[in-house]
């Protein structure tokens, strides 16, 4: 999966947040919609689309989406 | 491998017991109505039954006991050994299950044991009881497995990520030793790794309570909460529970050469989120509108009474009038998951208890 795909995949787990607000650079903890509900939908889109396995302490650990992108990546 | 094979122990009958005061999530005060309405739809809780603070597990199980004896037309005296499962005992010395023994009015001659699980322990409770009963070859006749938990209070009042989730129930469950019984079937796994996941920090010895376990901590989120309240890690326990779930049922499956689709009447998992078990039934490929019954709206995770309390409320007259094949699987607290194999034949199966 390329970084678009994911950043764009990553968007469509948030009702509110509009999709142009997210860049790879984007800090998605500070995102006014960002919680613990968002987060379950995030794992869940990665364990479908990519296959791996992501936990709720990689999400703290990592600040944007890039990073997390490349976490999961090198898994 | 910790596989069983359990012959010669017949289920008989299972009663649920849930406190009358029901809570609804649009009347958590720690939610806006924007965000209840985000937590049904996403974790398919709309409802919690909840115990006041006089009652206790075994006070519901005791309902639940007393109805199911009374449906089975048991006599008291002849009922030889009593399980309690719970995390929410009445106190830490004695064993609830001594209580209970007596409150019931049961032989002296019962034997009793109380098992300290979580989620899990539904399972634990069927596969420790039926083997007890079947390596004493007829010893011990008539068996009760109560099991449930009071963990809606365990939560901290202000901790917006633990305490909608949970809700009371207490459940009884009847065995007995019957030559031509069909055998239960079970696998279990631990990894204890995940201890500090789902955890109560000062509850034992460990780390005993001081007047320290009551001061208040501020996580975040909308989360504060005390050293002596339950403190759940979901966004730990919910990739967990995705990938093992999945894989503990294939792995039973799969040894018992059992085919999804004919072999089974009904998978019964824990209620503890809704999106876990839709993930967990698409993984699996089951008929999840026939064949997986769902009482999450309605009591939210109720510990280990999840199992046999969707059996009661759910799928009642089947139990009663048909012969059946459950699998059963829970992934929960420890981390502790498994599976085990229920057939059941025309079962007393009394109405739900509200206490």
């Amino acid at each position: 999966m390329t970084l678009e795909e994911f950043v764009s995949l990553f968007a469509e787990q948030f009702d509110d947040t509009p999709a142009e607000v997210f860049t790879p650079e984007t800090k998605y903890s500070t995102l006014d919609e960002w919680g613990s509900l968002v987060a379950l939908s995030v794992i869940s889109m990665v364990d479908e689309e990519m296959d791996k396995s992501v936990s709720g302490s990689e999400l703290k650990k990592c600040s944007t989406i890039e990073e997390l992108y490349n976490l999961i990546e090198a898994k | 491998m910790a596989y069983f094979t359990v012959d010669k122990v017949a289920f008989r009958g299972v009663a649920a017991c849930v406190p009358k005061t029901v809570l609804r999530t649009e009347d958590i005060s720690l939610f806006t109505q924007e965000e209840a309405q985000k937590f049904n739809e996403q974790v398919g809780i709309f409802r919690r039954h909840i115990a006041d603070e006089s009652v206790c597990t075994s006070d519901l199980c005791y309902e639940a006991a007393v109805k199911l004896i009374e449906e089975l037309h048991w006599e008291r005296k002849d009922i030889d050994a009593l399980v309690f499962v719970s995390t929410t005992p009445d106190y830490r010395t004695p064993a609830t299950s001594c209580i209970l023994q007596d409150r019931l009015g049961l032989s002296t001659n019962c034997f009793t044991l109380d098992i300290s699980l979580g989620c899990c322990g539904y399972l634990h409770g069927l596969t420790v009881l039926s083997s007890l009963i079947s390596a004493n070859h007829g010893l011990i006749k008539k068996a009760l497995l109560l099991v449930g938990d009071t963990l809606y209070r365990t939560s901290s009042p202000y901790d917006k990520s633990r305490l909608p989730l949970f809700g009371d129930a207490g459940t009884a469950s009847a065995l007995e030793y019957d030559d031509n019984a069909p055998a239960l079937d079970s696998l279990s796994h631990t990894d204890g790794s995940f201890h500090l996941v789902t955890i109560t920090p000062d509850s034992g010895f460990r780390h005993p309570v001081t007047l320290e376990s009551f001061i208040y901590e501020d996580y975040g989120d909308g989360i504060k909460r005390a050293r002596i309240h339950g403190n759940m890690n979901g966004l730990d326990v919910f990739p967990f529970a995705i990938k093992q779930g999945p894989k503990v049922m294939n792995e039973f499956m799969e040894h018992y050469g059992i085919d999804r689709d004919k072999d089974v009447d009904y998978f019964l998992f824990h209620q503890a989120n809704l999106q876990i078990m839709k993930i967990v039934d698409k993984k699996l490929k089951i008929d999840e509108k026939n064949k997986v019954p769902f009482a999450i709206e309605d009591f939210g995770n109720t510990s280990c009474a999840c199992i046999p309390l969707v059996m009661v409320s759910r799928i009642r007259e089947q139990l009663q009038t048909k012969p059946l094949t459950m699998l059963l699987s829970v992934v929960g607290v420890g981390f502790t998951w498994g599976v085990v194999r229920l057939k059941t034949n025309k079962i007393v199966c009394p109405e739900l208890i509200e206490l």
